[in-house]
């Protein structure tokens, strides 16, 4: 369709002005938000996460492009909640405590926003206990944790002993990534996923997601 | 030869009488640990300091600054480490400094605003502290900074004591520097406009990003003029911070676009003023900043964090003419002796045989190295160079 691949164009070029008008002029020629989301917002995310991956894509353009996305959800969003359409999942995010970086967060919660995923963002410095407070509270798929330092990436570990303590561990994925991170930092911290960045993080989840619940995606 | 004589020997690529003995600097907690573990403890730390806050080694020309850092003495007194980087103290930074006002207090944060004009908020049971806005967002801002806080104002901008400082700068025996934190046309401009808001000034404020670096630019050269007009410096610092693990914040054309022509301009006026060697800080994957930085005059880079994936032995083969200083994986002093020496042995014998190469770890020693651990590190590092460079007087 058309307009779908235009509203693609325009998020990949982060034009997020233009993009509110297709997105708005789709909806009133009767395309079907969900239509919209998965035909035109989300690949619009995997081809920047690809780009992204590949250091084609720079943060200001994803950051240009997530902001267009943005604009293009806050169009949506009152179509999913008129229909009863839900997210496909739900995340809680957050930078672990003692870390206050957040561009590596803030592009996280976007590109999972983007991939039809509700984001509780908790902010940065996050405790432990705020990590489970908010998985008691809004019954998240997955957490997602972001450190930037050497010296913040055991509060992952310990957030994650706090989860199981309060017998939430289980009901939860939980993803981490950041600069000191890796594959067996994340594995011998009992996570679930390692993340090399957002795009990658945020795809991970989406496909799991859709694994784990086929109905999401119709 | 004295520290500074070691320093320009090995920054012209010629051998030195010995290893420079440099390292970056530590956290806070990783001195508390070898406190603990065996380091004597003289002058200690000075201050309260939270676990997470730098002391600078003897490399770290943060070690003075508009941001204020302490510096390690006994780590230094221990190894007979080389005496540090000396930095001119210009202010070279917002004058006058904004009022700090405290705009809410509550059980847990105080949120205020910083000398720097910079909203903050410290919570009272954390290390941590959040930039909550920042001075400039736009064209009006910018106009207003400029006109009300970059004033050059010399007198205040140079210590009490400059005409006593000059004159032991011109005895030296130490390598000393000029620039430094603020001096750059990425990481400077963050600490305006905040992360977020300068990223997306690149497209959407394009005009702005470039009077920005046009004004700074020009205001450094006027600041800096008199000064070196007393003072030559060895090297003139740049701190950027502008690579995150997975590669630059800004793309290359960018860097070439809104930051090189600048680095020229300054680079340049330096250079007529004798200062030969320009040292750029940033930490991450910063791959692809190396050739635009070279063509923007740049002669030496540091600190090639090992996590990102750099590897200055590969680093090295492609660009055989930069200096390089620091590139020693700090995860692997906090593994084992078999650690540390694959790390030594990997990197130390090529790079010193090469020239124009100061061994340090690839940024602060984080608090999970032992003191064993470190004590090892130095020994051997000192014995391997003397291996390279022939000589036992390196301990």
């Amino acid at each position: 369709m058309a307009i779908l691949d235009e509203i693609n164009a325009c998020v990949f070029a982060g034009d997020s002005v233009t993009v509110r008008e297709m997105v708005e002029r789709a909806l009133s020629e009767n395309v079907p938000a969900e239509a919209i989301l998965a035909g035109a917002l989300i690949p619009a995310m995997d081809q920047m996460g690809t780009e992204f991956e590949a250091g084609l894509m720079f943060l200001p353009d994803m950051l240009r492009s997530a902001r267009a996305m943005g604009q293009a959800m806050a169009v949506l969003e009152p179509h999913f909640r008129n229909a009863g359409v839900p997210y496909l999942g739900k995340v809680v995010l957050g930078t672990v405590a003692g870390d206050v970086h957040d561009i590596g967060k803030n592009l996280a919660a976007m590109m999972f926003n983007g991939a039809g995923l509700e984001v509780i963002d908790l902010g940065t410095d996050v405790a432990p206990q705020e990590f489970v407070a908010a998985v008691a509270k809004h019954h998240p798929d997955i957490v997602a944790m972001s450190a930037l330092l050497t010296t913040t990436m055991p509060m992952m570990k310990k957030t994650i002993e706090e989860l199981r303590t309060a017998g939430l561990r289980r009901d939860v994925r939980v993803i981490v990534g950041g600069a000191p991170i890796t594959e067996a930092y994340a594995s011998g911290i009992g996570a679930d996923w390692y993340a090399r960045d957002a795009a990658a993080g945020a795809r991970l989840c989406r496909d799991w997601i859709l694994a784990m619940k086929p109905m999401a995606a119709k | 030869m004295n520290a500074r004589e070691r320093y320009l020997s090995i920054m012209d690529f010629e051998k030195p009488d010995r290893l420079m003995k440099w390292e970056f600097g530590y956290w806070a907690d990783t001195l508390r640990r070898w406190y603990a573990e065996g380091l004597p403890e003289q002058a200690g730390l000075s201050g309260p300091l939270s676990w997470g806050q730098p002391v600078a080694g003897p490399a770290g020309y943060w070690g003075w600054g508009p941001i204020w850092t302490p510096r390690d003495q006994d780590v230094q007194a221990y190894f007979h480490f080389d005496h540090g980087l000396v930095n001119i103290p210009v202010e070279n930074w917002i004058l006058p400094k904004f009022e700090k006002v405290t705009l809410s207090e509550e059980d847990n944060a105080v949120v205020f605003i910083d000398p720097n004009g910079v909203t903050t908020r410290i919570k009272k049971d954390s290390p941590a502290t959040t930039w909550l806005a920042w001075p400039v967002k736009n064209r009006d801002d910018w106009e207003r900074m400029k006109a009300e806080r970059f004033q050059l104002r010399l007198r205040d901008r140079l210590p009490v004591d400059w005409e006593a400082q000059v004159e032991a700068f011109n005895k030296r025996d130490y390598p000393l520097s000029m620039g430094g934190a603020n001096v750059s046309f990425f990481g400077s401009l963050r600490e305006l406009l905040g992360d977020v808001n300068h990223l997306m000034a690149y497209y959407d404020q394009p005009e702005l990003i470039h009077d920005m670096c046009d004004f700074l630019c020009n205001f450094w050269i006027e600041l800096f003029e008199p000064v070196l007009q007393r003072v030559k410096p060895d090297v003139l610092e740049i701190f950027e911070d502008m690579a995150f693990k997975n590669g630059p914040m800004i793309s290359p054309a960018m860097v070439r676009e809104f930051m090189v022509p600048y680095y020229r301009r300054l680079i340049g006026f330096v250079r007529d003023h004798g200062v030969r060697h320009i040292a750029v800080d940033t930490d991450g994957d910063c791959m692809k900043l190396i050739e635009p930085f070279i063509e923007a005059g740049v002669t030496a880079m540091y600190p090639w964090e090992v996590q990102a994936g750099m590897n200055i032995v590969e680093i090295r083969k492609a660009y055989p003419k930069l200096r390089m200083l620091g590139g020693l994986d700090k995860r692997a002093l906090a593994q084992s002796q078999e650690a540390i020496e694959r790390e030594l042995q990997s990197k130390i014998p090529v790079m010193l045989e090469q020239g124009g190469y100061i061994p340090y770890a690839d940024h602060l020693i984080p608090p999970d190295v032992s003191w064993a651990n470190y004590q090892y590190y130095r020994r051997r590092l000192v014995e391997i160079s003397e291996q390279v460079y022939g000589t036992s007087r390196a301990g």
